[in-house]
Parts: structure tokens; sequence; C-alpha cells
């Protein structure tokens, strides 16, 4: 079966100002797959993926990215609004950073479904938490931000997310702020999401043990480039670059 | 034998708009001189309010603590400041941003200042010396993680209780700091409590693992035998939740 390429970064070269991040990636995308990018702090998996949503700070100095047929670099914000969102979904690290902390989670829904110009429905939203294992979901739309704890409201951006349907799904770091037993479940419930929806999933991480359980391939970047990427049992078993071997051997592990 | 540091029954309660939440009920623990005690719990789990109330920090409702043969409970860390150090989570805001990190070091010992012994310290810790003339702005999160391990050194005390320190960081550099921990505990005899969420990296690191719910120890005793046969439901799920971030 012939896969359908959804998103191509093609030898971007992106910058803060002065300071070069990005240099010369290369990254294509297939339909319904799980892609793990990782690496270190300041690695540029971040910028990377915040390029892709044309963050205002980044400027691209070279290359381009392509979703669907277009190249999303060019478009101007009013058009890439439409993109972001609807079919580019953005979970960030901070658990509380998706939401305003002090207003209802229910106004804060449709406020986002209408800017979207689509309907408030109730009912998709409860089988989108059910999925998440969140109980109750009247008096959760009730509450605010600021009541929930991190793995509560990392849970309910991932549910605000996927309430747009989008095809294609950013995750940056979204584990990386929860305890242990609160990522796990929260990967795990992601992964059940993403089975029933087909999403495309990017997620960036820098424990490669979490993209070693969930990616179908993975993507090492180091010093704003793209230094191995292939085949989850490739990059874990058989290891080229010295950088991917000492994230391998970074990882910890239970002694016992 | 005496414990180098023992607390006994602790309690704490927070109230906050009539509310209240337990967050220590009945806590014990100890630890030797020269040994690594690893805490383990969930967020909310009441880690690092026992550090808080360890080190003076905030009050305990109830319960003894002792430093030796000296009941310290009620002192704050004025007192407690001679005898331990705590690490945070966030390395970079436990530095004041107009001082250098020279000036925060020498600014952390009472007796008389030896640079000598600084730049030593800075080399045990694996950073370079010139990072000295650096402020907080301009180093990583590792960095001044490591810094601040580098710092409570310094300050001449026999304890560190660590917070959190390595959530913040990449897991290159919480690989380096706690290797960094492990040798200074063999050629130093530093003695630490070591606060983590994360098993897998506590189990690397300490001898004896406590670990925490919902304000309560529900299981403590030597790492090897709590991995190889947990006892508690709950410690049981932080296991298998570790096993999924590794392979």
């Amino acid at each position: 079966m012939k896969e359908k390429t959804i998103l191509n970064v093609k030898d971007l070269s992106a910058a803060y100002e002065d300071a070069e991040v990005l240099s010369s990636v290369n990254l294509s995308l297939k339909k319904g797959e799980m892609l793990c990018i990782v690496g270190e702090s300041g690695s540029g998996k971040s910028t990377l993926l915040r390029t892709v949503c044309g963050d205002a700070q980044i400027k691209v100095k070279n290359g381009c990215v392509i979703y669907g047929d277009r190249d999303i670099t060019k478009l101007k914000s009013c058009e890439r609004q439409k993109v972001l969102g609807t079919k580019i979904g953005y979970i960030q690290q901070n658990p509380w950073g998706a939401f305003n902390p002090l207003r209802p989670y229910s106004i804060q829904f449709r406020e986002t479904l209408k800017s979207h110009k689509k309907k408030y429905d109730a009912e998709k939203i409860a089988e989108l938490f059910s999925i998440l294992g969140l109980k109750d979901p009247e008096s959760i739309l009730k509450s605010r931000p600021y009541e929930m704890s991190g793995g509560m409201n990392q849970r309910i951006a991932i549910a605000a997310s996927f309430i747009l349907g989008p095809e294609l799904l950013l995750c940056d770091e979204i584990t990386s702020a929860l305890d242990v037993t609160t990522a796990s479940a929260v990967t795990d419930e992601l992964l059940k999401l993403k089975k029933e929806t087909e999403v495309t999933i990017v997620m960036v991480t820098h424990n490669i043990g979490i993209a070693a359980n969930i990616a179908d391939r993975i993507a090492i970047m180091y010093k704003g480039q793209i230094v191995e990427c292939g085949e989850r049992d490739k990059i874990i078993n058989a290891p080229e670059h010295e950088y991917t071997k000492r994230l391998l051997a970074d990882v910890p592990q239970l002694e016992y | 034998m005496e414990h180098l540091l023992e607390g006994k029954k602790i309690n704490k309660t927070f109230v906050t708009k009539g509310k209240e939440t337990t967050a220590l009920s009945d806590v014990s623990f100890y630890l030797d001189e020269g040994e690594i005690l690893g805490i383990v719990g969930e967020s909310g789990s009441g880690k690092s309010t026992l550090l808080n109330v360890v080190s003076g920090l905030i009050k305990a409702d109830s319960g003894e603590l002792f430093y030796g043969e000296e009941n310290y409970i009620g002192k704050g860390p004025a007192h407690t400041g001679k005898f331990l150090r705590m690490i945070f989570q966030d390395a970079k805001s436990s530095f004041d941003p107009r001082m250098t990190m020279e000036k925060s070091l020498l600014e952390s010992r009472r007796g008389k200042q030896d640079r000598g012994e600084l730049s030593e310290l800075i080399k045990a810790v694996g950073l370079e010396e010139k990072l000295l003339s650096r402020k907080v702005s301009d180093m990583s999160g590792g960095q001044c993680q490591r810094m601040s391990i580098a710092r409570a050194l310094y300050s001449e005390v026999g304890i560190l209780l660590c917070d959190e320190i390595t959530s913040a960081v990449d897991v290159s550099s919480q690989k380096q700091v706690v290797e960094l921990l492990k040798k200074l505990n063999e050629s130093r005899k530093l003695s630490c409590i070591f606060v983590s969420h994360d098993i897998a990296l506590v189990s690397m690191l300490c001898g004896r693992i406590m670990i925490m719910k919902d304000g309560r120890c529900v299981e403590e005793g030597e790492t090897a035998a709590v991995i190889s046969d947990p006892k508690n439901e709950y410690t049981k799920l932080l296991i298998e939740s570790a096993k999924k971030q590794s392979f």
C-alpha cells in the first residue's frame, strides 16, 4: 500500500534573530504514523515544531515546510490560522499553557470551536473525555484550569486539540512536567485516541526510553540537525550515530 | 545505633479556605551517615513537604526531628543551615540573578573563605572554573544544578536534601547529576535524601528507598528488595510505569 506523505520538511534552516537553531533539516511524515523526535535541551526539537506552526519569532532562512501540497511557511498569518488548529494541533509541555486559568473549560471549548466555525458538541467532548480517562465530563467542563492537577489539565488539553479533528498533532514534551505514573497513563490514552482517529503524531521528547515504547519511527536531533532517522527497532537496537548511542546509555534503567 | 538524621511521626496539615489537606500523616524516616535515601512518590504525595519540614522551611504540626541527639523540631532554616542544605528542582531561581556564580558560592559559607577549595569543588562537580564569572542567565539548567550542588558542598554541611533536582533537565544531564552524587557520596561520605518521582533514577543511586503516597510512607526497604518484590499496589504501578519508559 502506498502511504500518503502528510508533512514534508525540506532543507529547513531557521533562526531566532541571529542565532541559527535549525540547519538543513529534512523530514517527511507518512499519514497515520507516530514519529518521535529525540534530543537534548537546546537541540532544536521544539523550534522545529514551532517553525511548522509558524511562530512569528522564528525566521525561516532557507527551505520549506510542505503540508499537503502547500508551503505553509509562506502563508499569510490569517491563512495559516485556518490550517493551524483545524488541520494541525499543537500540545505544549506546560499543561496550563493551553488555557486561560480562570475561565471554565466549557467557555474555552465553545470559543475555540466558534473561532474555527464548528458546533459545540457536548457528546463528542464526553466521548473524548471518556477515552482519556476523564470521569464526569459535565463537572470538569464547569471547573477552571487552576483547580485541576497537571495530569488532568494535560488530558483536557489533548481533548481540546482533538475536538477540532486534526490530521496532524504536534506534541512538545507533553509528559515532561508530569510524574512517571501520570505520564505513562497520558501516553497510553494518547495512543488509544490515535488508534481511534488515525491521526498522525509528531512527539518531541528528551527521553529516548519513551520513544522506544510508542514510536513507529524515531528521529534524533543534535545541535539543530537530524543526525539519524529510521524505524524504531533499528534506532534502538542498531544505532549508528555516536550521539544516539549516548542517548540510549543515558536512559535511567531500573536497577535491582 | 544512632542515626544521623531521624524523623518520628511527623504530621502536617495545610488549611486553605477552610479546607484541610493532610500532607504528611505519621511519617517516620531515618538517614545514616554516608547513605543516600531515595523518596519516591507521585505529585502531591508529600515528598517535598517532608523535605521542607526536615529543613525547617515549614513547621510540622507534630512529631520529632533529630540531628544526632538534638531534637530540632520547630527550629527554622537559620538553625538547620548548620548541618543540611536543600537543593531545589528549579536551580536557576535559587541563584541571585545579579550575582556572579562565584559571589553566590562564597556567600554560602559562614566561616573563612578558601578559593582553592572552591575551584577544586567546581572541578569535582564537572564544571569549568571560568563559569564562576558567569551569571545565572548565561548558564544551562544542568550547569546550574551542578553549581547548586557545588554551593551546598562549599557551605560545609554533611547532608544534602535534593528535591526533584533532575526533573527539569534532560536525560543526559540527569545521568550526570546522578553520577556526580554517587561519586561525592563515595569520596566525601556525603549523606543525602534524594526525592524524585522517577523510581528508575532512584534505583540507580539509592541504597534504600521509601515510597510515599497520599502523605504516608507505604513501603520502605533496600532498593533491590523493594523493586524485585514490591508489596504495595502503588509501588507495583510505579515500577510498571518506569518500565514503560525504558527498554
